[in-house]
């Protein structure tokens, strides 16, 4: 690709982030109960104390890394579901399947050294997110149910039914909190000693998780067939390829993912599943696969980007009181600043 | 049969009348008059430029030049409201009944007579019905329009127009998808219109319908007018040799070798003095017996076909547009399942099986639309050529692509294909109409396919390119390739096929061998002459 | 008689209660889907009518604050019109980008204006519960009639299942979805409101807690009828308001009443197969 494509897809996402900054800029200014040259001091101490507490330092940046871990993965998952045209917003649903298996597994299978453990534990809790995403899409390939609502659904679903495992037959005794019982020791996922960052193994699996989606959809067969599903479906259709086994696989892909997101957060993190674990990162995704552009480099920098928002929002609060939900509408006004070219499975790098 | 004596001002007057669309002109300085209650034709082949010009009086397009005047004024019109407004109403081929309204709310649609905004629906049935009868049409108002069959829909599309007060009837294509007792009853009707001082224009293929029921006729050919006749003072053959001319690809090409395609007398030379390719082979390639097809309606659009083509061979099929072609190349290809009947590829039974499962076996598609269903427009030449075929093994064999092999596929095929482009890269969205058919082409073309089916090759291609089309066809059917070509060009039917077969409303009217083929007698089975009658002239 | 309704009563009573914001969402998003806008972003409009109307309402009244909820509603309504008939942009995108703005929107807000972390304080006069439920059930006869027998409800019917046959017919289909989506944003905000301004007088954040998606859910499975639309979420407030009675009480978990719902809209798309408006969604190309 030549180096004007690049530049020039480069463009949208941080024009959309410009957009971004400076809608949230109006908002903290408006709001922040300051005259106008003093309210423009208030949106540029958040600003910094946001990138400062993101990135200045190393327990920041190593904070940031570790919140990126789980948007990565999910945030490939989406973008994953995207190339071929596929709407996947059940990330969460999946994302909480997948740490509960990953849990069980952890915990209830004993007798295994760490090197067959760990892989069990990860396996099964992408596993859990294949099929969770299956339903979806065995329903889209075979009745064309739209999958927007199909996943949304299925979000609840796991939100009550895994709820209900870890209030209930999954729960601890132990201890007062509503977990399941901790993760054996040869299925955790190493993790930075003391508890402050919650950096783990877990974002270099998710750099790695990156590569392979990368290499899948340049270098496979089924990478190929997934691109030309969602770019042109009848073109596909005409051609052979089946556009029904394709969108299953594809939705299975994406559930494996987004189960991993869950699965590193709770073996790497918690060590054990922890009701309520997620503070949504299954819908942060949506926002990261749009603005990484589909692809794997994009989604992780995004990813990245988005890590350190969320870290570096305490810090803001912490230092001049502004909400952290700005992060919010910052993620919000990208999607609409991107989504405003037509999006469908398109790549944008 | 004479209509009554037209005065002389004509209620409708198209002049100048130019249109472009990117990569074609539709309409080239197209000039009309159609006297009022009068029932008005206009004829041309498929690209004539017909279905956009009665757009453009609808109000769907706006002409690039021209004039238009509607009962002697200076009209602009800009919407299919405004057009309504002035007394036009459209009836389209494909119907614009919205199937999950009843039928009255479909007719009065835009014009509904209410009280305080609700519907008024005594008033609406008592109206319609009025009107209905006084035509001697009837209809179940409440049905749901979903469930009526295409005769009554498109009576129910002319009740539209006439209860908004329409004074000019255009109807497009009316007959092409009735069967000819839906189609006598439907120009009574339009007959009775044209008594009661209703103006009619419709578009046709079919030349009998022309001579039967209109009293003047416009032909169009390449998007310009190439005649104006009374029918009482013309024959069948005149308009077909105006429909049909001397423009198209193939008959150019032809006429270079000197051969001419208008020739009553069957021409013994074909096309880049190939040898004839006899078929020695005993076993067909495809085989076809008694397949029916059903379309996307539901309705029967191929009837019991049974066909061969023999290794080697073009099979040409010929036809108007909606005979079938579509569902029977469809059918074949697996994109359409068969509702009965079976088709066999080198003896093998392969009803039912997938695209994917065909493509293996050895069918290849070059499709009719090459934007939607030929190419990804996104996926650069090299990626475009991979489609279908990216679990072959000379592209890495299975899981794993082999990026080098495929690139250099692209970059070899735009070399032997002439495509002028600074690489494979390229998006296959920024290619030339010509090169994106050369890639179509070139890929059903590889690895050496036993049958390949074409529809419409060479649509909207140049000179050059059509030309490397044939010689690619030509050289693949060196190797033992069938070809099953769909086209609606018949200069290219008969410049490359070695038998000619016709289809007429879904049926297989008769196979002649190209020796024993002329115009004359093709031209007559696609009209619905059986090949037992035709070319009796 | 009198004394303490039976335990069936009251859990009618609680069901209609709780299903009635349902119904008046779902009755939005049946105006704008079967005028063919798609509205995932139900979820966030009543969300917001739920906090504008409470903000409104605690300085200048109730009226004002449902004034100000229909107005919030409007414009968000808008917003997704625009984004999706004037921009193209993805229905899907703009009806999620629209629930997150509303949530963090809602969230900055509470804490910017009320200082208050995840609640306010309580608004001074509140939506009376019958009245909500009689306006609804008025709402959902009102809606089926005007789609089945107004003008306006036969051309926003055309707008969402064939675009090109409405403009065949000399109308301007664009302008119908917009009307249908401007109700659907007024009518999620107004039930949003009720929310915050009835029984539970307060807003805390993400307070919609999914029912937006389930309104949609009733849609789906009311086969984009009003009252197809009304009957599934009344069935879906009766599994609300009975595992809100179970709770404790008996030993069947209550999540499995929760999940019901959404099971029961999957189950429907497997089974029943519904078919939306035929232009549903489709990009004008």
């Amino acid at each position: 690709m030549s180096a004007a494509v690049r530049i020039r897809s480069l463009a949208q996402p941080v024009a959309a982030l410009l957009v971004a900054f400076a809608i949230a800029a109006v908002l903290i200014a408006t709001t922040s109960g300051e005259p106008f040259p003093k309210s423009l001091s208030v949106v540029a101490e958040s600003f910094t104390a946001l990138f400062r507490g993101a990135f200045g330092d190393v327990n920041g940046l190593l904070r940031s890394l570790a919140k990126a871990t789980p948007l990565l993965f999910s945030g490939l998952a989406v973008a994953v579901a995207l190339r071929a045209g596929l709407f996947n917003i059940g990330a969460e649903g999946q994302l909480l399947v997948g740490g509960l298996a990953a849990a069980w597994a952890g915990y209830a299978i004993k007798g295994l050294p760490l090197i067959i453990h760990l892989p069990l534990a990860m396996l099964a809790g992408a596993a859990a997110g294949a099929l969770w995403a299956a339903v979806p899409g065995v329903l889209k390939a075979w009745r064309g149910a739209h999958e927007v609502i199909v996943t949304i659904m299925m979000n609840y679903v796991a939100i009550y039914l895994t709820h209900y495992l870890v209030n209930g037959p999954l729960r601890d005794p132990a201890t007062r909190q509503t977990a399941t019982p901790t993760v054996l020791p040869t299925a955790q996922l190493w993790s930075l000693p003391g508890s402050a960052t919650n950096f783990s193994a877990g974002f270099f699996l998710a750099l790695l998780a990156a590569a392979a989606v990368a290499f899948l959809l340049r270098r496979t067969a089924l990478g190929f067939e997934i691109r030309a599903v969602g770019l042109g479906p009848d073109a596909a259709r005409a051609a052979g390829i089946s556009v029904p086994r394709t969108i299953v696989t594809t939705m299975c892909l994406s559930g494996a993912l987004a189960g991993l997101a869950g699965a590193v957060e709770v073996l790497a993190v918690h060590h054990r599943y922890l009701d309520q674990f997620s503070p949504g990162y299954g819908f942060d995704s949506i926002a990261v696969a749009l603005l990484g552009g589909l692809n794997a480099p994009g989604v992780t920098l995004a990813a990245l980007l988005f890590g350190g928002l969320k870290s570096g929002a305490n810090e803001m609060y912490t230092q001049t009181q502004t909400p952290i939900m700005i992060v919010g509408v910052i993620q919000a006004v990208v999607i609409l600043a991107i989504g405003i070219r037509r999006l469908r499975g398109r790549r944008e790098g | 049969m004479t209509a009554p004596l037209p005065t002389d001002t004509p209620i409708i007057q198209m002049a100048n009348i130019t249109k472009s669309f990117p990569g074609v002109v539709a309409n080239d300085d197209v000039s009309l008059a159609v006297l009022p209650a009068t029932i008005h034709a206009i004829i041309g082949e498929n690209g004539a430029g017909k279905s956009t010009l009665m757009g453009i009086l609808y109000g769907r397009y706006q002409p690039d030049k021209g004039r238009i005047r509607v009962s002697g004024e200076d009209v602009r019109i800009d919407s299919p409201a405004r057009a309504i407004r002035l007394g036009i109403g459209m009836v389209t081929q494909h119907t614009t009944m919205v199937p999950a309204l009843t039928v009255l709310e479909n007719i009065i649609l835009g014009a509904e007579p209410s009280r305080a905004g609700f519907i008024d629906s005594r008033r609406a049935s008592e109206r319609v019905s009025e009107l209905a009868g006084s035509l001697g049409v009837e209809l179940d108002l409440r049905a749901s329009a979903g469930t009526l069959s295409v005769a009554a829909l498109q009576k129910a599309e002319i009740l539209k127009a006439l209860f908004r007060g329409a004074r000019i009837l255009v109807l497009d294509e009316p007959t092409a998808t009735l069967a000819p007792q839906e189609a006598d009853s439907l120009f009574r009707l339009l007959h009775s219109l044209r008594d009661s001082g209703t103006t009619i224009l419709f578009i046709t293929h079919k030349l009998r319908e022309v001579m039967a029921h209109a009293s003047r006729v416009t032909v169009l050919r390449g998007g310009k007018c190439v005649g104006d006749r009374l029918t009482a003072e013309t024959t069948p053959d005149d308009l077909l040799a105006l429909m049909i001319g001397q423009r198209s690809v193939a008959a150019s090409i032809l006429t270079e070798l000197g051969a001419s395609p208008l020739d009553s007398e069957p021409t013994p030379a074909y096309l880049v003095g190939r040898e004839p390719l006899v078929p020695a082979a005993a076993m067909p390639t495809l085989e076809l017996r008694d397949v029916s097809v059903v379309n996307r309606r539901g309705a029967v659009a191929v009837r019991s076909i049974s066909l061969d083509v023999m290794p080697g061979e073009v099979l040409g099929v010929a036809g108007v547009d909606g005979s079938g072609q579509r569902e029977l190349a469809e059918a074949i290809v697996g994109l359409r399942p068969l509702q009965s009947g079976s088709i066999r590829l080198d003896g093998k039974d392969i009803t039912g099986r997938s695209v994917g499962d065909r493509l293996r076996a050895g069918i290849t598609f070059i499709p009719e639309d090459r934007h939607r269903e030929g190419l990804v427009l996104d996926f650069s030449l090299a990626e475009n050529l991979l489609l279908g075929r990216e679990r072959d093994r000379r592209f890495g064999g299975g899981a794993l692509l082999d990026l080098r092999c495929i690139e250099e596929t692209g970059e070899e095929t735009v070399r032997a294909s002439r495509v002028k482009v600074p690489s494979a890269e390229v998006a296959a969205r920024n290619l030339s109409g010509g090169n994106q058919q050369k890639v179509v082409v070139a890929r059903a073309l590889m690895g050496d396919p036993r049958l390949l089916v074409a529809m419409q090759p060479t649509r909207g291609l140049d000179v050059e390119a059509a030309r490397f089309v044939y010689e690619q066809f030509q050289t693949a059917q060196q190797k033992g390739l069938g070809i099953i070509l769909f086209s609606l060009d018949l200069d290219e039917i008969f410049a490359i096929s070695d038998r000619i077969a016709v289809m007429f409303d879904g049926r297989l009217m008769g196979v002649v061998p190209r020796a024993e083929a002329t115009v004359d007698r093709v031209g007559q089975m696609m009209v619905g002459r059986p090949a037992s009658e035709a070319g009796s002239t | 008689m009198g004394g303490h309704p039976s335990p069936t009563v009251a859990l009618l009573l609680a069901s209609l209660a709780l299903a009635a914001p349902l119904v008046m969402a779902a009755l939005g998003g049946i105006l704008s889907e079967r005028s063919g806008v798609v509205n995932i972003g139900l979820e966030g409009m009543m969300l917001t009518g739920a906090f504008v109307g409470m903000w409104v309402g605690q300085v200048y009244g109730l009226g004002a604050g449902i004034a100000g909820a229909l107005g919030s509603g409007l414009l968000l309504g808008l917003l997704h019109y625009v984004l999706t008939q004037r921009f193209r942009m993805n229905h899907i995108i703009s009806g999620v980008a629209i629930n997150l703005l509303a949530v963090n929107g809602t969230g900055y807000f509470l804490r910017v204006v009320f200082n208050a972390e995840g609640r306010s304080a309580n608004v001074a006069a509140a939506i009376p519960v019958g009245a909500f439920i009689l306006l609804s059930v008025l709402l959902v006869v009102a809606v089926q009639v005007a789609l089945n027998r107004t003008v306006f409800g036969l051309r926003l019917r055309t707008a969402g299942e064939s675009a090109e046959s409405g403009r065949m017919a000399g109308l301007n289909p664009l302008r119908y979805r917009l009307y249908g989506v401007l109700l659907s944003g007024a009518l999620a905000a107004l039930a949003g409101a009720y929310l915050s301004m009835s029984q539970t007088t307060r807003f805390s954040d993400n307070m919609v807690n999914g029912r937006g998606f389930i309104a949609l859910a009733a849609v789906v499975c009311g086969r984009w009828r009003p009252v197809g639309a009304a009957l599934a979420a009344l069935a879906f407030g009766f599994f609300d308001a009975l595992q809100i009675q179970l709770q404790g009480r008996v030993r069947l978990p209550t999540e499995f009443l929760q999940m019901m719902p959404y099971v029961f809209t999957i189950l429907a798309a497997m089974l029943l197969r519904p078919i939306p408006p035929a232009d549903l969604g489709r990009d004008e190309s």
